[in-house]
């Protein structure tokens, strides 16, 4: 049946390559538009800014000097937009594409702190206006995501409204509890690759170096309708720095110490001489030489912990290659390898005391490896394809005892058309392949196949009105263990449809809406992880798991109050049935199951913006949620009902004061019954920059009250820590 | 140009005096809403029961002796090793390696009030885990808070009384002063039944065996065999060597008796060389 299903799809394919084909050779007549980007505030020109003609899939960036050049480009009227990172977003109107004459202009962008209305790729896979699509979305900034001076690329993801991290889970709006990072409900990807792990369907954040990152897309609310499983509660996309037409080198060093927790037991170094201490290096370089776009990173982070069993020691290198052709098509390549010592942390058996790890299980490794290549061809003017192929390995099992795990193994591939006949139109579609393949003696030898054809449509009726219909047919194939007799081969399918809506009713008002079904299949570990021990808690495998599947609906208000102003109100309410959860009965066993129908609904309010010629910066995020089980007066295990963000800035010369407070409410149930003190988290943290020549000088403080939590059964969270860095680039 | 400079002076000032109020201000308020909470998260006394006690020994701690632990377990013996994990523990590091009796105070802090079914202190050798395993109290049990019928006592902690104290447990050291050693071979005969979880050696004073005291335990290999040699270290003194198996799903007092021998290890013989005959085919009862 897979078989049949993939024949078709290449079929299909086939055929519109082939009418792809018929429509370049149809176009005879044209043209090219030239142009130049500059700062406004140093009329230097900007390298690296996106040039965009939009009814095309045509589009170039600029060179070192600010210069581009579009050719190819059928005679007519066009509106052309350039954007950049960091800096406001402007749309030259009416560029005439004419017989011997080449349209050239100047534009100069701003430097905007907050990008009001930013450009992104992941809500429906192609380049659109954040304004212009129906979900709720957030960028975070390379800017923003440094400034948090993150250890680890999650500590930063925690600005964006409705996000919650749990260790490995990435919580959006309650769609996720804690269940070590296991059949996540939120997609993340690097680059729109995927990087969960094929046996646990994990996010892998320990691929991510924030140093590397130039923004991160943040989609609340399904996905599955464009990128199938894992995306029921959202998708986060790593988007990495491109590299620069101007050579580029980045340092950063940080370091810092823990103080003594609040809670005096949870200080297992007390009355030794060590100091509970972190430190991280980045190094990235980028340059073009030719047509080849290099960019080269490595970082290392250690920790010690800031309680026991929690140190660790990482590396990470990465490499990311561009190549432009002459005929605009492009090639990417992005590689990233991590390796990992670090120490099993389990759980607390009470506030004073800790599950003892054996001392031979104490310490390990786990590593990691994405490759991925691309190629994008604009076969025309309103015609464009990409191919993708990707393979992702890792290993990230809990290596206890006898639960040894082989590094699971990701190969995919995809297709995608981008078809924009003109500025009201822009159809996406094509397939996602994968191949998983797994072994571990805790669930035997387990392949697994996957094919998707999606299809969507935006549709601008009106240039105040838009439509989104779209949808995609997963089918994911486990094969029986070929060294089982009584393993049987599982199947699951499914199609997730969406529609939404987009309407400013007035030039600085957005309201917008979507209905949109999610789904995610089983993981192979929920699935067939038995008979093993971890925590002293027997794990049990469950066969008979059904996919969840989810109804969610929204209805978002946006207005832009000033250039550097907007605020936002969204409500939501989702429906899963079937949700998988992690339940332990007795304490003693524990099994993922189908626990039944789940509603989550909520509201949300996010503003963000920055006055006196940006020098002040206020970011507010508030989310109410009351994510339930059917008959359950309680929350979610690992829920809570309210967080909150309020980051606050001040830059009056060459300092800058950042104040970042977290709230979340309570959690009223964790995964293993029993007594537990449940307690809010408030967290503040502050940082003062000090910026001198190419260089940024960073002291901080981080849970500056020293306020003492857990979001995990007993796990306690970050206590007090001082902080200093450099950063420099030249 | 010396308008411009002038001007960017004057914004400067104006901001820095704005940054100070700001400073002032946000701080003050942060500083102020946290202390007038006086609130820092989870309280470090957080704990709705307490059971206070001491341990009676009457013998020199043995050499390898790392400390003493008492458990608080919802049941004894334990389902499983869970049962150990949730149960609230106390680690007793302040005894005299020398003195031979000795009275070694202990509280236990519990998490939830809570019915539980018994009290047991458990010796902990230098290598041991931290925590018990599930056959740990089996092996190591050294004393429980019991009553004159050899029956646990419960403990019943409710927010009427969340506080048990004056609780003294008997210790019996000499049971973990493995000073002897009991090898030889078992012979099996009969078809090994499918459903066989665990194969256990027994060493106890008596048959009739006594939870509040239990025997020592020593886990065999599972794999079908004709014959299995085994080697432990035991106490000195007149014992019952009892083979028996459990059913996959059983509990561990479950038991189906297999065979049986007595053992005497002394202090003149403290190698003793034993066989016994274990047969699936026959079953026995004590």
């Amino acid at each position: 049946m897979i078989l049949k299903l993939q024949k078709l799809v290449v079929r299909i394919f086939v055929v519109w390559f082939l009418f792809s084909l018929s429509l370049v050779y149809g176009q005879a007549t044209k043209g090219k538009i030239t142009g130049v980007v500059l700062d406004k505030n140093t009329q230097q020109g900007l390298p690296g800014a996106n040039v965009q003609v939009l009814g095309t899939v045509l589009g170039a960036s600029t060179d070192l000097e600010g210069n581009f050049v579009i050719n190819k480009i059928p005679f007519g009227q066009y509106d052309v937009r350039i954007s950049m990172i960091g800096y406001g977003r402007q749309t030259v109107k009416d560029v005439a594409v004419i017989v011997h004459e080449t349209p050239s202009f100047t534009v100069e962008l701003e430097e905007a702190a907050v990008e009001i209305d930013p450009v992104i790729v992941t809500v429906s896979k192609w380049q659109q206006e954040a304004n212009n699509t129906s979900a709720s979305v957030e960028v975070l900034t390379a800017k923003e995501i440094m400034s948090r001076n993150p250890i680890k690329i999650e500590d930063a993801l925690e600005t964006a409204a409705g996000v919650q991290i749990l260790q490995e889970n990435i919580n959006i709006r309650g769609s996720d509890g804690w269940t070590f990072g296991i059949g996540s409900r939120v997609l993340v990807l690097l680059d729109g690759v995927p990087i969960m792990t094929s046996d646990m369907g994990a996010a892998n954040l320990f691929m991510i170096s924030p140093a590397d990152i130039e923004r991160a897309e943040i989609v609340r609310g399904a996905g599955s309708a464009i990128y199938g499983s894992s995306a029921m509660g959202g998708v986060i996309n790593f988007i990495t720095r491109k590299p620069t037409p101007k050579s580029r080198t980045y340092i950063r060093a940080i370091a810092g110490i823990y103080d003594d927790h609040h809670e005096s037991s949870y200080n297992w170094a007390a009355g030794s001489d060590t100091i509970l201490h972190f430190n991280r290096q980045d190094f990235t370089h980028s340059r073009q030489i030719g047509n080849l776009g290099l960019r080269l990173s490595g970082s290392q982070s250690y920790s010690t912990g800031y309680t026991d069993h929690n140190k660790f020691q990482r590396y990470n290198i990465s490499t990311r290659l561009n190549y432009r052709f002459p005929n605009a098509s492009q090639w990417t390549f992005l590689g990233n390898y991590m390796y990992e010592d670090y120490d099993v942390f389990l759980t607390w058996l009470s506030q004073r005391q800790a599950t003892r790890v054996e001392e031979k299980d104490k310490v390990q490794t786990r590593t990691g490896i994405t490759l991925f290549t691309s190629y994008n061809l604009p076969i025309s003017s309103k015609m464009g394809i990409e191919l993708r192929a990707f393979l992702n390995r890792f290993n990230l099992g809990i290596q206890l005892g006898s639960v040894d795990f082989s590094p699971a193994l990701g190969l995919g591939g995809a297709i995608q058309g981008t078809f924009i006949p003109n500025s009201k139109f822009a159809l996406i579609y094509g397939a996602d392949f994968k191949f998983d393949r797994t072994k571990s003696v805790a669930y035997g030898k387990r392949n697994a196949n996957l094919v998707a054809p999606f299809l969507q449509l935006d549709w601008r009726p009106a240039s105040d009105f838009g439509l989104t219909f779209g949808g995609r047919y997963d089918r994911y194939s486990i094969d029986p263990d070929p060294n089982s007799n009584n393993s049987e081969g599982i199947v699951f399918d499914h199609f997730s449809p969406k529609v939404g809506f987009n309407f400013h009713p007035f030039e600085n008002i957005t309201l917008r809406g979507s209905v949109s079904n999610g789904f995610k299949f089983p993981v192979i570990f929920q699935l067939f992880f038995d008979n093993q021990e971890i925590a002293d808690i027997v794990w049990v495998a469950n066969t008979k798991l059904k996919s969840e599947k989810s109804w969610s609906y929204e209805l978002g208000y946006r207005e832009k109050i000033t250039p550097t102003w907007f605020v936002e109100f969204n409500a939501f309410y989702t429906e899963v049935r079937d949700m998988i959860d992690a339940r332990s009965a007795t304490g003693s066993t524990a099994n993922f199951e189908n626990i039944g129908n789940v509603t989550i609904p909520g509201v949300e309010f996010v503003s963000n913006g920055r006055w006196l010629n940006n020098r002040l910066g206020l970011k507010v995020n508030l989310t109410y949620m009351n994510p339930k089980e059917n008959g359950n007066t309680r929350l979610l295990p690992h829920r809570q009902k309210f967080i909150a963000f309020v980051g606050g800035s001040y830059r009056p010369g060459p300092f800058e004061l950042q104040l970042d407070y977290k709230y979340s409410s309570a959690q009223e149930r964790y995964l293993i019954p029993g007594t537990h003190q449940f307690v809010p988290q408030k967290v503040l943290d502050t940082q003062i920059f000090f910026y001198w020549k190419k260089f940024t000088f960073l002291l901080g403080v981080n849970n500056i009250f020293n306020y003492e939590y857990t979001l995990r059964d007993k796990f306690p969270e970050e206590n007090r820590n001082f902080i200093a860095g450099v950063t420099t680039e030249f | 140009m010396e308008e411009l400079l002038q001007e960017v002076n004057m914004n400067f000032k104006w901001h820095r005096r704005f940054f100070g109020a700001f400073l002032i201000l946000a701080i003050t308020s942060l500083f102020a809403a946290f202390y007038a909470c006086d609130d820092f998260g989870l309280d470090p006394d957080f704990f709705p029961g307490i059971v206070k006690g001491q341990l009676r020994l009457s013998q020199v701690p043995p050499e390898k002796t790392d400390e003493l632990q008492v458990y608080l377990i919802k049941e004894f013996p334990p389902r499983n090793a869970a049962d150990l994990l949730e149960a609230s523990t106390a680690r007793i590091l302040n005894f005299s390696r020398e003195d031979s009796t000795q009275l070694v105070p202990f509280e236990i802090e519990v998490d939830a009030l809570d019915e539980f079914g018994a009290l047991i202190a458990v010796w902990k050798r230098v290598t041991d885990s931290e925590q018990a395993g599930v056959v740990d109290p089996f092996i190591n049990t050294i004393g429980g808070h019991c009553n004159e019928q050899n029956e646990f006592i419960k403990i019943n902690l409710t927010e009427s009384q969340p506080v048990v104290e004056g609780i003294i447990i008997d210790v019996d050291l000499e049971k973990v002063n493995r000073t002897s050693r009991v090898s030889g071979t078992i012979n099996f005969t009969g078809s090994w039944p499918e459903d066989l979880s665990n194969l256990v050696l027994v060493f106890s004073s008596s048959l009739n065996i006594n939870l509040c005291n239990p025997p020592e335990l020593r886990l065999l290999a599972t794999q079908p065999t004709d014959s299995l040699n085994y080697d432990f270290p035991i106490s000195p003194g007149a014992k019952i060597a009892i083979l028996v198996w459990i059913k996959t799903g059983d509990a561990i007092l479950d038991f189906r008796l297999l065979g049986f021998a007595a053992v005497n290890p002394t202090e003149e013989t403290p190698a003793l060389n034993v066989d016994i005959n274990a047969d699936f085919g026959t079953p026995m009862s004590f």
